[in-house]
């Protein structure tokens, strides 16, 4: 009998050996997540958070999973009706837990209308992706907690030692202190940032208009109908593409005219000759100063065809407002009047940080000015600039407040949805929503904005120089 | 180790007191819930009920918390400052958040947009006919759906022409086929004894190429540049007669000479949009004449390149400085006249303005001229309401201060305070309401103004109205055309908002 026992842990002892021989690299993709080899500890830590580790004689350890699995178990049973108040006829579905109700909320967008005392979609959308978020969490600290029930006992198995809570909370807090610390706030972040995200993508997938308003109705689920509608149906179509062209258009035309402004002033205010170097930047950033809204409106009326005073000044009547083109070229003008004035600064700074020395060297070697500024200016200051430009552009393709206060969208274009010639994609999702109340298109409409924004955003800063070195 | 084990017990305690604080207790559901007192003749207040208004005058509010407070101390008041056309929006958040006003001020087209949201409480029908014992017809039927009520009325306001008296005394009556208009000695007289029609008037206007003379009283008052006595070409323009082109809320009148009603004569089936009625297309043929045009040439509008040129502060904005002499807006145009323009030029002397001279010295209000086949213009109204969230946890309170600001106290508030017209129907318990010659004409076009429609598709309305303008002027499209393209306009509106 003994001898049979031995035999046995000295193939378990070789086992366990030929495991840690296999490096990281073999492992499969469970082994990652639950730990090299489920064990009893893993087992038992299943079921109930802690018990494992109980089993491994780490009390305090176990404790801590196990408190948490009581905090949620605790709290789904006092939201539930077993404790909380019931209002007499209330749907059955109200007397669920915080956890249930939330992920049956979320699958039936509710089942009964009737204001306060009935289902209201959008609150049990939003509820339940709380509860999602937070099962998540769970789902973490329980996988967490097999693995490492798992780890443990196999380290135990292997060295023969047991490590206490304290040392395992020392080892943690010198290894992962910047998981440990970043915790509750992802936590917070993920709550009050993420979630209101995918309210408002989910949104995209109900029926959410002026004829489905909560709580009097109850929302559906219609999966991509909406996207469909928007890339099909020839009229949303044909406003979406030429509203996207024009974003795109304006928001590099309105980036680039403001940065060569910018650029061109500063090194003019920068020149050895000029005089009073302050008196002209004070005078230049006023622009800036300004609040922009106030500046477009009296832009607007500046610039009306019928009785603005530049018209009168010119005696012509140019439909600087009225027209297409000229609406586009107007908001080009008025935007590079309010935009030139961060860029002149920013260039400002960043010109008098040259290193003085290549100029002189430049010089020596006989460069003109013009060559000096091509090729040892420009370079130099493209590369740092360039991140800003990016989200200069980001900036600009939601520049709302320059379309809305100076066109409101401009001259009416008879072919489009709703939109007019200068509308953005961000205006035109504002009038969608506040005049016509379609919630759906609208959110099909930001999460297109989203992914062609995230993505210039993410590609722009996984080239920049910090990034590259952090990774 | 020790720490360890105090977060922990502090986070689960926190998780332990949140989900055990239960919920609230609720008192009322739907209407049938209410106490009603007989001998007091109010609902009985909940224990320990907490009030909120959301209101958007400041003045007013402190009245109303005064004046509530004297007749029940016990139960407090309070304010949060909403504009009121921002309070639906708001309420389909804040209200199933729990942070909604109890009781709050919209107009009335915000009436069909909670109500289709579910967020208004349904009144019993003992307020129902209290409230409609007291107030004008006109003013309630917009809050009522299927027999039940919604909200109760506060103010009422409609457009109609105002007019500058120094400036039309001084100039020559204008043509006209009207009976009695023969003999006035000015276009005063013509006015405001309602001797014109408004197709003579409109003719008149563009006769004179919508212009003031230059011997004008006051003109260099008026204007910035008046040089030799001449005022400038540039600021001359369109002087005799401005409004809101580009709105479909100022133009409905001149669609009606007809008989034309935006959803039938009671204006809410949905199915008689009938832009393309015979009766609209004769309507703006007369009302548009000879003087109308378009673009590339207006009569009545010499020099107008676009209809969208003329907003606010071309027409009603430069009315209420005195460079134009007649202009068609409500009574939020005067509000300005009196808290900003009046006592400038008090202070500084202009336009003849000494401490004894009124407001209605200067400037009246009558109703819009007749068509010359004797019909008014109709106009649209505006109902100030007041509604009762659906989520409120203290119905009989909210209740009781529906009533409360429907009762005498408070309606002469609303006029001594706002400014505003009450919707009472006997408007003689208002002191001053009868001796206020503004309010009066504001009053005597209310007869001939119907309430803005109260259902879904009345939100949808608004831009094909103003586009059939539209299309005739910058388009330069015929009537049909015009008619044509609207209402095609209004049906692609509907499909793409859902409605199918």
């Amino acid at each position: 009998m003994l001898r049979h026992l031995y035999v046995l842990i000295l193939i378990k002892h070789i086992w366990s050996d030929v495991n840690m021989h296999s490096v990281n690299k073999h492992k499969k993709w469970w082994q990652k997540i639950i730990g090299d080899k489920m064990t009893l500890s893993g087992a038992l830590s299943f079921f109930i958070m802690g018990l494992g580790q109980f089993r491994n004689r780490q009390i305090a350890k176990g404790l801590f999973f196990f408190g948490i699995q009581f905090i949620y178990v605790l709290f789904e049973i006092m939201t539930s009706s077993l404790v909380s108040e019931v209002i007499p006829g209330q749907p059955k579905a109200w007397g669920y837990g915080f956890f249930r109700k939330g992920l049956w909320g979320i699958y039936t967008l509710g089942e009964s209308t009737g204001g306060r005392f009935r289902d209201n979609s959008t609150m049990l959308m939003i509820e339940g992706l709380i509860a999602i978020m937070l099962l998540l969490v769970y789902l973490f600290f329980w996988i967490y907690n097999i693995k490492d029930a798992n780890n443990i006992h196999l380290r135990y198995l292997e060295t023969g030692q047991r490590q206490t809570s304290k040392e395992f909370l020392d080892e943690l807090f010198e290894k992962s202190f910047a998981y440990v610390i970043i915790g509750p706030a992802l936590i917070l972040l993920m709550l009050i940032s993420i979630m209101p995200i995918l309210f408002g993508l989910l949104i995209a997938f109900t029926n959410y208009d002026a004829y489905h308003l909560t709580p009097a109705n109850l929302l559906d689920w219609v999966g991509f109908e909406n996207f469909k509608k928007l890339f099909t149906y020839t009229r949303w179509k044909n406003t979406f593409i030429g509203v996207t062209l024009w974003t795109v258009s304006w928001a590099t035309l309105a980036t680039f005219t403001t940065f060569f402004g910018g650029l061109f002033l500063a090194i003019i205010v920068n020149n050895k000759y000029v005089a009073f170097k302050r008196f002209w930047r004070t005078i230049l950033i006023i622009p800036w100063a300004i609040p922009g809204m106030i500046s477009l409106l009296v832009f607007s009326n500046f610039f009306n065809q019928t009785y603005g005073p530049l018209n009168q000044m010119l005696g012509k009547s140019i439909p600087w407002l009225n027209e297409p083109m000229h609406a586009r070229a107007t908001l080009l003008i008025v935007n590079f009047w309010l935009g030139v004035p961060y860029f002149m600064m920013l260039m400002s700074g960043l010109l008098t940080s040259f290193d003085k020395t290549l100029y002189e060297a430049a010089k020596v070697d006989g460069a003109t000015n013009t060559q000096i500024f091509w090729r040892i200016t420009f370079p130099i200051l493209f590369t740092q600039v360039l991140p800003l430009l990016v989200m200069s552009f980001a900036h600009n393709f939601n520049n709302f407040g320059a379309v809305f206060f100076l066109t409101n969208g401009g001259p009416r274009n008879i072919n489009y949805e709703y939109a007019g010639h200068t509308d953005l994609l961000i205006s035109w999702i504002y009038k969608m929503t506040v005049d016509f109340k379609m919630y759906n298109m609208a959110s099909v409409m930001s999460f297109v904005i989203f992914l062609i924004i995230g993505t210039i955003s993410v590609f722009n800063f996984s080239r920049t120089k910090a990034f590259k070195e952090e990774f | 180790m020790k720490k360890f084990f105090i977060i922990f017990g502090v986070f689960a305690s926190l998780v332990l007191l949140v989900s055990c604080t239960g919920k609230k207790k609720v008192t009322a559901k739907f209407a049938d819930d209410l106490v009603w007192n007989e001998q007091k003749g109010e609902y009985e207040f909940e224990k320990g009920a907490e009030l909120t208004l959301w209101t958007d005058n400041e003045a007013f509010a402190e009245k109303v918390i005064a004046l509530w407070k004297a007749k029940y101390p016990d139960v407090p008041l309070k304010w949060e400052n909403v504009g009121s056309v921002d309070v639906a929006e708001k309420l389909k958040l804040d209200g199933p958040a729990g942070l909604g006003g109890d009781v709050f001020f919209i107009p009335h087209n915000s009436i069909v947009d909670l109500r289709e949201a579910g967020l208004l409480f349904e009144f019993h029908d003992r307020d129902a006919q209290y409230i409609k014992n007291i107030m004008l017809e006109s003013s309630y039927t917009v809050t009522l759906y299927n027999g039940k009520m919604y909200a109760a009325p506060s103010s009422v306001e409609n457009i109609a022409l105002l007019y500058n008296k120094q400036i039309l005394e001084f100039l020559p009556a204008c043509e006209t086929t009207h009976p009695n208009g023969q003999d006035a000695e000015n276009l005063l007289q013509q006015v405001e004894g309602e001797k014109i029609y408004l197709e003579d008037l409109l003719q008149c206007v563009a006769n004179r190429g919508n212009k003031l003379p230059n011997d004008i009283p006051y003109a260099a008052d008026r204007f910035e540049d008046v040089t030799n006595g001449v005022i400038s070409e540039a600021e001359n323009k369109h002087t005799l007669l401005a409004w809101q082109l580009y709105d479909a809320y100022h133009n409905y009148p001149f669609l009606t000479k007809y008989g034309y009603r935006v959803f039938g004569p009671t204006n809410n089936d949905p199915t008689k949009f009938n832009i393309t009625d015979d009766a609209v297309k004769r309507s703006i043929a007369d009302f548009t004449g000879t003087w109308y045009g378009n673009k590339d040439g207006s009569q009545l509008f010499p020099g107008l390149a676009k209809i969208d040129d003329m907003g606010w502060d071309q027409s009603v904005a430069r009315f209420q400085k005195g460079q134009v002499a007649m202009t068609f807006s409500g009574p939020w145009a005067i509000g300005d006249i009196i808290n900003n323009y009046f006592p400038k030029w008090l202070e500084e002397g202009k336009m003849g303005v000494t401490e004894n001279t009124k407001l209605y010295d200067i400037f009246g209000v009558t109703a819009i001229p007749k068509f010359n086949n004797n019909v008014n213009p109709t106009t649209f109204s505006g109902v100030q309401v007041t509604g009762m969230n659906i989520y409120t946890d203290y119905p009989n309170a909210a209740m009781n201060l529906i009533r409360f600001l429907v009762s005498d106290e408070i309606m002469r508030e609303v006029y001594l305070t706002l400014g505003k017209i009450p919707a009472v129907a006997d408007s003689s318990k208002i002191p001053g309401l009868k001796d206020d010659p503004i309010s009066q004409g504001f009053l005597e076009q209310s007869e001939f103004s119907h309430a803005m429609p109260v259902i879904q598709e009345g939100n949808y309305m608004w831009d094909p109205l103003r586009d059939v303008w539209t299309y005739i002027f910058n388009e330069k499209m015929t009537i049909e055309q015009a008619q044509q393209k609207s209402a095609s306009d209004y049906q692609k509106k509907l499909e793409d908002a859902g409605r199918n």
